[in-house]
Formats: C-alpha cells, sequence, structure tokens
C-alpha cells in the first residue's frame, strides 16, 4: 500500500469532501478525515523499524524523467514524528474549531488542505517536491489568517506570505544549484546526498548553504528574520497559530536538517559557529522580548523563537564535523526532539491562549488575575504548559533541551552556557505570568468566565498526555530519532576528505 | 533475608501513586483523601525501615531499568540502596509520616484538602525518588520536581498574590542553581559517559576524575545544593517559603527541599573529597550562610520567620560540617535538624492555628493556654539552642569538631553562629511563650493531632542525639562507612560550643525575661544593625535593585528595539519590494537590483559548472515565473475583498498554478 501517498493526499480528498458536503456534516467529515490520517501516521510510526539505516515505507514513481525529478517519498525517525505531530495537531486543531460558524466549510477545508501541504513536506525526498509542497503549506496558512483573523490579520497574512516567499525563492536556487551540479542531473535527495556535488567550504557550496539557511530561518524563525512571527500568531485565529507554532515552524528545522546539513556539510560546518552564535542570540533575544510583552499570545509567540533557538543551536552543534560523534548525535536529536516537544506545548498554550480569549476577548496580560482560584482546570493546564515550556524533567520539552545542551557542551561549551542564561528568563517569564494572572483576587468583569467545557478538556487532555509521555518515557521517540541521527552524523564526510 | 535492598526503587512508588490518585479522586471526602496520603507514606516508611535494615546488614544495591537511548548508547535509569539513601529514605518517610497526620488536621477545614494532599505526596514522593536515585539524570528530574511541587505548595493559597510571588521566587531563585548542577550533570555524561553516581565517586576517588574537570563539576554541583539548601547567596527565598500552609513548612524545611541540597553533596562526597578548593568553598559558604542566617533570625518579628532563617543558619552549619570532610557531622546534623525543626514548626502552626497570627508582638504567656503546643516547643527549642542532652548539641559539637580541625577560622565563625542560636531560641520561646499576655484574645490548645505529633518529634529531637554523640563511638560514622573528622571528643571545642550557647541564651534571658512579664511591654521596631538583620541583610533588596531591574530594562529595551528597528528594516524591506513591483526608481530598489543581480550572478556560477545549461532558457522560465507571480498577486489583491469561494478558488488556482509552473521549468528543462 502508498501508505504515504495515502496520508498526503487523503486530507486534500477530505478538503473537497468538506466542501461539498452539507454544512452540518462538514466539519464530522473534518474529523473524520484528520483522525484517519492521525491513525495512518500513528500506525506508520509504530511500524517503522528502529535502528535501521536509510528511509522507510518508500514510494517511487516517475513524475518528469526528462528532468530527474520523481515523485518519491520516503520517512525516516527524524521526519515521521513530525508527521504524527501535524496529524495530532490537525485533528485538535479540528476539535477546538467544533463550534466555528463563520465560513466553517471553507474553514475545515483550509486546515486540511494545509494537513497535505505539511505531511507532503515532511515525506517527499525529491527537491522539486519538496519546493512544491513547502510553497503549498503556505497559502493555506495565508488564508486562515487572511480571513478568519483578528483586526489586523491581512497586514499579517500578506508580511507571513511574503516574508516565507522571499526564503523559498532563496531556497528554490539553492534547489536549483544542486540540480545543476550533480551529474546525472537529479532532484533526487538521496542521489545528490550521495554525489556530493559541492564538497569543501567554498563559496558556491556556501551559497546554497546560505540559500537555505535563508529560508528555513524565516521559517523556524531565528532572529532576526522573525518578525513576521509575532503578528503573524497575534492576528491568527487561534487554531491557525497553534498549526503556525506547532507545525510551520518545524519546516525551518526539518528543512536544515534534511536538506542543508546532508547536502552542503562542509559549507553548514564551516558556517556553523556563526550560525550557533545567531541561534543563542535567537533564544536569548526571543526569551528577553518575550519577558516584556504585555500581550500573552505575543508572549508565547516570543517564547518560540527562543525555543526554536535551542533547535537551530542543536543543528548547529551537529554540524561540527570534527566534533564527538556522540555530542553531534545528542544535539541532532536533541534539535528534533525539541521540535516535537515544542509543537504540543506551544500548541496547547495557544489553544489555552484562545480559550482565555473567547471569554475575555482580550490577550492583555494586566487585565488577568486571580484565575486559578476562579478556573481550576484551566489554571492548572496553563500551569502544566507553562513548565512544560520552561523545560521541567518529566515533560517532553525537558528531553529536547537537555540533549541539545549536552551536545552543544560537548561541541561550543561556552554557547551551551550562554544559552542557559534564555532558559533563565523563560522561567522568569512564565512565572511571572502565573503569579501575576492566575494568583490574587480576580480582577473585576473576569467573574462571569467559567472553567473549560467538555470540547475544551477534550482538545486538550490528548496533548496533556503527549507531553506526560514523551517526558517520562521518551524511549519509543529516542529510539527512532536516534538511529536516523547517529547514522547521519557518522555518514557525513570528515573535514579533509 | 537477602535481596530486600533491591526493593529500594519501591520507596516513592506508594507518595507517587497515592498523588495520581488524588488528581482524579474528584469529590472524595477529607476522611479517604487523608487515609490515602497518610497511608502511602506509612507504606514509604515500612518499605524504608526495611531497606535500611537490609543495608546495615551489610546488602547493597543498584537496580535500573534501560530508558531509551542517547547518541547510540543506551540511557539507564538506577536506584542506589546504600546507607546514605537507607538513612536519608527513613529521616523523610518518618518526619514526614508524623506531617501528613499533622495535616490531615491541619488542614481539615479547607477546601483544597484533595489538591493539597495530592501535591503534599507528590512532594514528599519527589523527595524519596531523589534519595533513591542511583543516576545523575534521575535525580535531576526527582530535583527539579521537588522544586515544582514547592512551586505548587508554597503558592498553594492562591487567591492571594503573597503566595504566587513567594511561591515563583522560591522557583526561579532555586532554579538558578538547578543550572548548575544540569551543566554539571552534562559534564559527568561528555567526561565519563555515564549518569551513575557510582561511576562519579568513583572515578573521582580513584583520579579518573581530576584537574579542572572534577573542580569545576564538583562546584557546579555545588550551584544546585546552594539553591535547594538555601546557602548565601541563593538563599533569599527560604524566609518567604512559608507562605504555604503550616504542614508544607514543617516538612520543606526539615527532611524534604532544603535537606536535598546537603543530601546531593554527601551523594557525590568522594567527588568533594577529591576537589579540595570545592570541600573549602563548601565550608566558606556554608559558615557565612551559617552566621548570616543566625543573625537575621535573631532580629525577626515573626516567629515562622525566626525558624525559617534559623533553618538557613542550620543548613549553613551542615555544608560547615560537610566542607570540613566530615560526612557524618553534616548528615548527624541535617537529622537532628530535622526533627527539631519540624517539631518547632508543627508547634508554630498549632498557635498560628490558635492566635491566627504568627506575629510574636501578639504572643506572650502562651505556656498557660497552650501547655502541650508549649512543651513541644521546649523540647525543639533546646535542641536548637545546643543545649545538652538534646540532638542539636552534640550534632553541632560534631560539625565544630570537624571545623577545628580543617578551618580554624571558620569554626569561629560557625561558634557565633551557634552562640546566636541559642540567643533567638531563648528569645522565641520567651517572646512567644513566656511572660504575660500582650493581647486579649483568648487562645486554646487544638485537637490533639495538631499538639501531639509536635510533642513527639520534641521528644525525638531530644533524645534521638544521644544515639550519635561522641561517648557512643559513633555509630553513624561506622554505618555511613566513613571516618569522622572528629574521631575523639575534644573537650575545648565541646566547652566553647556550650560556652556560645550559654552566652547567647543569657543574653537573650537578661534582655526579656523580665521585660515580657509586664502586659504592657511592646516588641520594638529594631533599628540600624537590627534593621538591616530583621531584612536579611538587604539581599532582597540588592536583586531587585541590580539583576531584576537590570532584566527588566534590557527586556524592555530589546522589546523596544524589536518594535522599532527590527520591525523598521522589515517596512522598509516591503517598501522597497513595492517600489520595485511599481518599478519606481530609488535607492532601495537600487540595493535590491544589485541583489538582484548578485543572485543572477549565483545561478550563472552554478550554470558554468554543467555543459548542457541553457540560461536564456532558465531566464526565461523565471521570467515566466514572476509574470505569474505577479499575476496572482494582482489576483489576489482583487479577491481579498471578495467572498470565500473565491478566496478558495484563488487557493485551488495558486496551488495548481505553481504546480504548472513548475512541470513547465522541469519539461522545457
Amino acid at each position: 500500500m502508498p501508505w504515504l501517498s495515502l496520508a498526503i493526499f487523503l486530507p486534500l480528498v477530505g478538503a473537497l469532501g468538506v466542501l461539498l458536503a452539507p454544512v452540518r456534516m462538514a466539519r464530522w467529515l473534518a474529523l473524520g478525515t484528520s483522525g484517519v490520517v492521525l491513525l495512518l501516521s500513528g500506525g506508520l510510526f509504530a511500524a517503522l523499524e528502529r535502528g535501521r539505516p536509510g528511509f522507510q515505507f518508500e514510494e517511487h514513481a516517475a513524475w518528469v524523467p526528462s528532468l530527474g525529478a520523481t515523485y518519491r517519498l520516503g520517512v525516516d525517525g527524524i521526519s515521521l514524528p513530525l508527521i504524527v505531530l501535524t496529524a495530532f495537531l490537525t485533528l485538535l486543531a479540528v476539535v477546538y474549531s467544533w463550534n466555528v460558524v463563520d465560513r466553517a466549510r471553507p474553514y475545515f477545508a483550509l486546515f486540511l488542505v494545509l494537513e497535505t501541504g505539511l505531511i507532503g513536506t515532511f515525506s517527499v525526498l525529491d527537491l522539486l517536491l519538496f519546493y512544491v509542497f513547502f510553497e503549498i503549506s503556505l497559502v493555506p496558512m495565508y488564508f486562515i489568517i487572511g480571513i478568519w483573523g483578528h483586526e489586523n490579520r491581512r497586514y499579517a497574512a500578506l508580511k507571513f506570505f511574503l516574508y516565507t516567499r522571499v526564503g523559498s525563492l532563496a531556497m528554490l536556487l539553492s534547489i536549483l544549484a544542486l540540480y545543476l551540479g550533480t551529474s546525472p542531473r537529479t532532484f533526487d535527495l538521496p542521489s545528490i546526498v550521495a554525489a556530493q556535488p559541492y564538497p569543501g567550504t567554498g563559496l558556491a557550496p556556501s551559497l546554497i548553504l546560505l540559500g537555505f539557511f535563508l529560508a528555513f530561518a524565516i521559517k523556524l524563525p531565528s532572529f532576526p528574520f522573525h518578525s513576521w512571527l509575532p503578528d503573524a500568531h497575534v492576528e491568527a485565529p487561534t487554531a491557525g497559530s497553534v498549526l503556525l507554532a506547532g507545525v510551520l515552524l518545524k519546516l525551518g528545522g526539518y528543512g536544515l536538517i534534511r536538506l542543508a546539513l546532508p547536502t552542503v556539510p562542509g559549507a553548514f560546518e564551516r558556517w556553523a559557529l556563526p550560525i550557533a552564535i545567531l541561534a543563542v542570540v535567537s533564544a536569548i533575544y526571543g526569551a528577553a522580548v518575550a519577558l516584556a510583552q504585555p500581550n500573552l499570545k505575543r508572549m508565547v509567540a516570543f517564547s518560540s523563537i527562543n525555543h526554536m533557538g535551542y533547535v537551530l543551536l542543536g543543528i548547529a552543534s551537529a554540524a561540527v564535523l570534527g566534533a564527538s560523534p556522540e555530542a553531534r548525535a545528542a544535539a541532532l536529536n536533541g534539535a528534533v526532539v525539541q521540535m516535537v516537544a515544542h509543537g504540543l506545548i506551544t500548541g496547547a498554550l495557544f489553544f489555552l491562549v484562545g480559550m482565555l480569549y473567547d471569554r475575555a476577548h482580550s490577550y492583555e496580560i494586566a487585565k488577568f488575575s486571580g484565575l486559578w482560584a476562579r478556573l481550576p482546570i484551566y489554571g492548572s493546564l496553563v500551569a502544566f504548559m507553562f513548565f512544560g515550556s520552561l523545560g521541567l524533567p518529566g515533560l517532553a520539552q525537558f528531553v529536547g533541551e537537555f540533549q541539545v545542551f549536552l551536545g552543544t557542551l560537548g561541541v561550543f561549551p561556552a554557547l551551551a552556557i550562554l544559552a542557559l542564561l534564555g532558559v533563565v528568563l523563560t522561567t522568569a517569564m512564565f512565572l511571572r505570568t502565573l503569579q501575576r494572572m492566575f494568583f490574587g483576587d480576580s480582577a473585576e468583569g473576569s467573574t462571569g468566565f467559567k472553567d473549560l467545557d467538555r470540547r475544551e478538556v477534550w482538545t486538550l487532555a490528548p496533548l496533556v498526555l503527549a507531553v506526560l509521555v514523551l517526558g517520562v518515557l521518551p524511549g519509543g521517540l529516542l529510539s527512532a530519532i536516534d538511529g536516523v541521527s547517529t547514522a547521519l552524523v557518522r555518514a557525513m564526510p570528515l573535514p579533509g576528505r | 533475608m537477602s535481596g530486600l535492598a533491591g526493593l529500594v526503587w519501591l520507596v516513592p512508588v506508594p507518595p507517587l501513586l497515592a498523588a495520581l490518585a488524588l488528581v482524579f479522586g474528584r469529590g472524595l471526602a477529607w476522611r479517604p483523601v487523608a487515609a490515602t496520603a497518610v497511608g502511602a507514606v506509612a507504606v514509604s516508611l515500612a518499605v524504608a525501615m526495611v531497606v535500611l535494615v537490609a543495608v546495615a546488614s551489610g546488602e547493597r544495591a543498584a537496580p535500573e531499568v534501560i530508558w531509551g537511548s542517547l547518541a547510540g548508547r543506551p540511557l539507564v535509569v538506577s536506584f542506589l540502596a546504600d546507607p546514605l539513601s537507607a538513612l536519608m529514605g527513613v529521616l523523610t518517610t518518618s518526619v514526614g509520616l508524623v506531617v501528613f497526620v499533622y495535616a490531615a488536621a491541619y488542614m481539615r477545614d479547607d477546601a483544597g484538602y484533595r489538591r493539597f494532599f495530592a501535591l503534599f505526596s507528590l512532594f514528599v514522593g519527589g523527595m524519596l525518588l531523589l534519595v533513591v536515585s542511583g543516576s545523575l539524570l534521575l535525580l535531576y528530574a526527582a530535583w527539579e520536581l521537588v522544586g515544582l511541587t514547592s512551586f505548587l505548595l508554597i503558592g498553594f493559597y492562591r487567591q492571594r498574590q503573597a503566595p504566587g510571588r513567594a511561591a515563583a521566587k522560591a522557583f526561579l531563585v532555586t532554579r538558578i542553581g538547578d543550572l548548575g548542577l544540569l551543566v554539571g550533570v552534562l559534564l559527568v555524561y561528555l567526561t565519563l559517559g555515564s549518569f551513575t553516581i557510582a561511576a562519579v565517586n568513583t572515578a573521582a576517588a580513584s583520579g579518573a576524575l581530576a584537574g579542572p574537570a572534577l573542580t569545576a563539576i564538583a562546584l557546579l554541583v555545588f550551584m544546585g545544593a546552594a539553591g535547594k539548601s538555601a546557602q548565601v547567596p541563593l538563599h533569599v527565598w527560604l524566609p518567604d517559603a512559608m507562605e504555604g500552609p503550616t504542614p508544607v513548612s514543617a516538612l520543606l524545611h526539615s527532611a524534604t527541599m532544603v535537606a536535598a541540597g546537603v543530601f546531593l553533596v554527601a551523594r557525590l562526597y568522594p567527588l568533594f573529597l577529591a576537589a579540595d578548593s570545592a570541600l573549602a568553598v563548601v565550608a566558606t559558604i556554608g559558615a557565612a550562610t551559617a552566621v548570616l542566617g543566625a543573625a537575621s533570625a535573631a532580629a525577626q518579628r515573626d516567629l515562622k520567620r525566626v525558624l525559617a532563617y534559623s533553618t538557613i543558619s542550620q543548613l549553613g552549619e551542615m555544608m560547615a560540617g560537610l566542607g570540613a570532610g566530615a560526612l557524618d557531622a553534616g548528615l548527624f546534623h541535617l537529622v537532628s535538624q530535622a526533627l527539631f525543626k519540624a517539631c518547632l514548626f508543627l508547634a508554630a502552626g498549632s498557635v498560628g492555628h490558635a492566635l491566627g497570627s504568627t506575629d510574636l508582638a501578639v504572643m506572650g504567656g502562651l505556656r498557660r493556654q497552650m501547655p502541650r503546643t508549649f512543651l513541644a516547643f521546649v523540647l525543639g527549642a533546646w535542641a536548637l539552642a545546643g543545649i545538652p542532652p538534646f540532638s542539636g548539641f552534640w550534632s553541632g559539637d560534631a560539625v565544630l569538631g570537624a571545623l577545628w580541625v580543617r578551618f580554624p577560622v571558620l569554626f569561629w565563625v560557625v561558634l557565633l553562629a551557634i552562640g546566636l542560636a541559642g540567643f533567638y531560641s531563648a528569645r522565641a520561646l520567651l517572646l512567644a511563650f513566656g511572660g504575660a499576655r500582650r493581647s486579649a484574645a483568648t487562645v486554646h490548645e487544638g485537637p490533639v493531632w495538631l499538639w501531639a505529633p509536635a510533642v513527639l518529634l520534641g521528644i525525638l529531637a531530644a533524645f534521638g542525639g544521644v544515639v550519635d554523640g561522641p561517648f557512643s563511638g559513633r555509630p553513624l560514622a561506622r554505618f555511613l562507612g566513613v571516618g569522622t573528622g572528629a574521631e575523639t571528643a575534644n573537650l575545648l571545642v565541646t566547652g566553647l560550643a556550650l560556652a556560645a550557647s550559654a552566652a547567647g541564651i543569657g543574653v537573650a534571658v537578661a534582655r526579656y525575661a523580665a521585660a515580657v512579664a509586664h502586659p504592657a511591654w511592646r516588641l520594638g521596631t529594631p533599628k540600624g544593625f537590627g534593621g538591616l538583620a530583621v531584612r536579611g541583610f538587604g539581599f532582597d533588596q540588592l536583586y531587585a535593585a541590580t539583576l531584576v531591574r537590570a532584566t527588566g530594562v534590557v527586556a524592555a529595551l530589546l522589546a523596544a528595539f524589536d518594535a522599532r528597528v527590527v520591525e523598521g528594516l522589515v517596512q522598509r524591506a516591503g517598501l522597497a519590494v513595492r517600489v520595485l513591483a511599481g518599478r519606481l526608481r530609488g535607492f532601495d530598489a537600487r540595493v535590491l537590483d544589485r541583489a538582484a543581480n548578485g543572485s543572477a550572478g549565483f545561478t550563472l556560477r552554478a550554470a558554468q559548472g554543467s555543459e548542457r545549461w541553457d540560461a536564456r532558457r532558465l531566464d526565461r522560465a523565471v521570467g515566466r515565473f514572476a509574470l505569474a507571480w505577479r499575476g496572482a498577486s494582482g489576483r489576489l489583491a482583487l479577491t481579498q475583498s471578495g467572498r470565500v469561494n473565491e478566496y478558495f478558488l484563488g487557493v485551488v488556482l495558486w496551488g495548481g498554478g505553481t504546480l504548472l509552473l513548475v512541470a513547465l521549468v522541469v519539461a522545457r528543462g
């Protein structure tokens, strides 16, 4: 069975169905489709053979043979967790959006189209196809922000769109250069990696790296390419924010790992230190700016910049070919786990922020106090995710940050210690927010709020469970990732060869 | 019986399960909730006793499970049954059990009793997990679990701001230390390739781990210990931490949270023994903490604050003992302090319960209305003051004996702290229970469960110390299998300790005994040095004025930078694009042109790499792409005001268009 194709295109079919179905049926159809996709991807994850190098569940078909572009799919322990994450968050976005009445059919359809784009991006092994899916994932989000967003949605949507476009065009140039440099010419990623058309650290590989880096640093986002993110988040509807933070940002980290790291390893190593420094700056900057935000949603958005900084730091450390393979593998493991964990935790945080907005129609931190005593379930879930986000052991994100720090300490010790400053700032930020909004007497106007209803609890409970399970028993995820990253760092040629 | 030491992993399980059960035990009445929590700790105590007996008969165990894999290596989580973990397991569960029984009565009328016991169980479970950990990774996780639950317990009364602030402060300050510990743990793994405690201790003892790496790891670990065990300069969270319910303070200040740091140093003691400079740091910080805490305690006006600062001081003494190379002295003091401090906090809670306040100014004469609480407090205070034969005397003496040999200067510092302990113990006793009543409120003894646990702990505190006195051959040192800093009793040291305590008590009696006899006497507001001491020597103000403010300012500056400069650049770039798109001339456009030329050059360069490439064809393709793109953008702008169906049409067109375009490029290639 072409399982991956099924996972990619089922949502697209579902989207068509949603558009054509009667309004009452639309959300059920969306729920069913995303549920099946989750089962499918979860099944693939369970069936993934651990410790086997290379791609699995591969599909290969001719597409444009004259160009060496093929329809090639395949996943491994790095991409499959992100696919499951996508399916998981899409399903929860549908559950959360259950009562959307404003143009519900296109709304649900767009989320399904987005799912197709994202799962496609994580599954393809052909660079041209990668570009196509990368772009496809951009469009639905543009409309989700632009139509269902808040007051300033047009501006935010356009900014998001243009920003990412600039990056993806740079990526296209790099892809073309790789295509042209490989003989015979091909867009096939494994073939390009095997051929290593641009070895060394010269100008050409550096420029190719630059193209990739621009595209993916914008997507992550890393300082100074981040300014689309806070606007996009603040204006996006809740479910849009969840997928934006939960999955779209991961395209950046994934692209760096899948495309940049193996195709131009020499250049990546050469620029690893500056990239790592940028990552640390990003981590500290994101945390510090988040600390100063009066707007809760903006704060969570900036905290993403901090967390994705660790992803970039892990990848940069993994790129240093001369360092200990164990440290590099740990750093890469950490980057992947961090992406999954951030997807779950920050996804949940955006749900939670949205639930508050649904009640109070405000994101202003200063407007709230004493929420915990009023809304015990809500308060406890926020606290849970806050602590998850500040890297408490036993919750998913610690598993990622721990390994990023472990690996980085073995490669760039000073940077690893500097990066911890970001952790202190994040801790301060979340604790202060918790104290201001959740302790004390209830603020005026917040007395009428109801605690979470069943739909909301059902949206969040799976995330709580996932964060807890990945934090306490990360073995299943780690075993999938670890084999691939160990093989990846060992396969990368040593300098001088 | 053999193999029982291997049960050590079971010790933390009952409270953790109880916590889980209570989280989901919605609507449970007080009785089953309390029974579950108390029962779980009792079961843990039984298991810990079994382990202790097994360990005492010479058994050792290190059960382990494989948790996952890390960079190709299996990640092992292990537990450890040895004298240290067995001793701490029994201490934590026994003090825990008494405090839990007390808490069952104390929290009976609180609507949040279920939440309280769920958290309290998790707190104790976390501490026990920390104690029995055989791997630093598991230890660190448990360490943070203790931090989390202490946050939730200190902030238990969430309808007020102050507990939230105290809880956040506790978590943040201890976390700064924790990050040091984390780096230490990571360094251990990077140097040894293992997280197990046994591996670290073996490597340190054998010299395999040596030099700067050893010292760095020891100091980083101590950073974590200093945070949890409230050592200067990370001690500022502890005085505020009493915002939580009294049973929390009683346990947090005795056998759990604050004990964790001292335990950690003891756990990795071979590491410290191998690093002389680290040991000296531990001793110096410990001694400084001891005297600063004691001086602050001596000036406090609130009974619980006296006890809180006293805890800081006692923790300093423990660290000083460990730093002086006397593992048994430090641990002995840990045990005796756990007993008498839990006793004192429970007694203070009983007073607070009856009086509605723990302000010393409104007390006085409570010995008549609350004789049983008074009895408990007297036992605890005597032990704290270092009066023989109560336990604090013996353990304090052991610490001093070790310091006398190793750090003569620090000896005098700690001696001063011990003298101050005599003073503030006697002062608190006199101000709370002595003399005449200073307020008209009628108070009376609470129910039996509010005073009996305190009395029980008081009795243990009073006479438990004899067990390990210098005249009983230091059984603790033998049990732990270590040499002691002071094998034989040093009569000079003992004499000096007694004199210091007596002097402190004497000063307190001279100053307050007669005064408090008058109901009209008022506790004055301390000024000058006393005023400084009340505020804990201004650490809070210092941090607020420097670190906290600087962080706030920098964060605000960066946020402004982000809003103005970064955003401004983006706006400029956006403008530039628009200008370019409108084919207008201007500087921005020229810059972009150059960039475009640059990328075209790059494309050319790439093109040169291949023989068959026709640059013009690419140009044409790119040009067509750009045309289509501009057309699509224009259509987009038009449709934005339109209906959703149009939007959707746009998506389909755009997606299809891109696909078509790419196919076109590809086909022509």
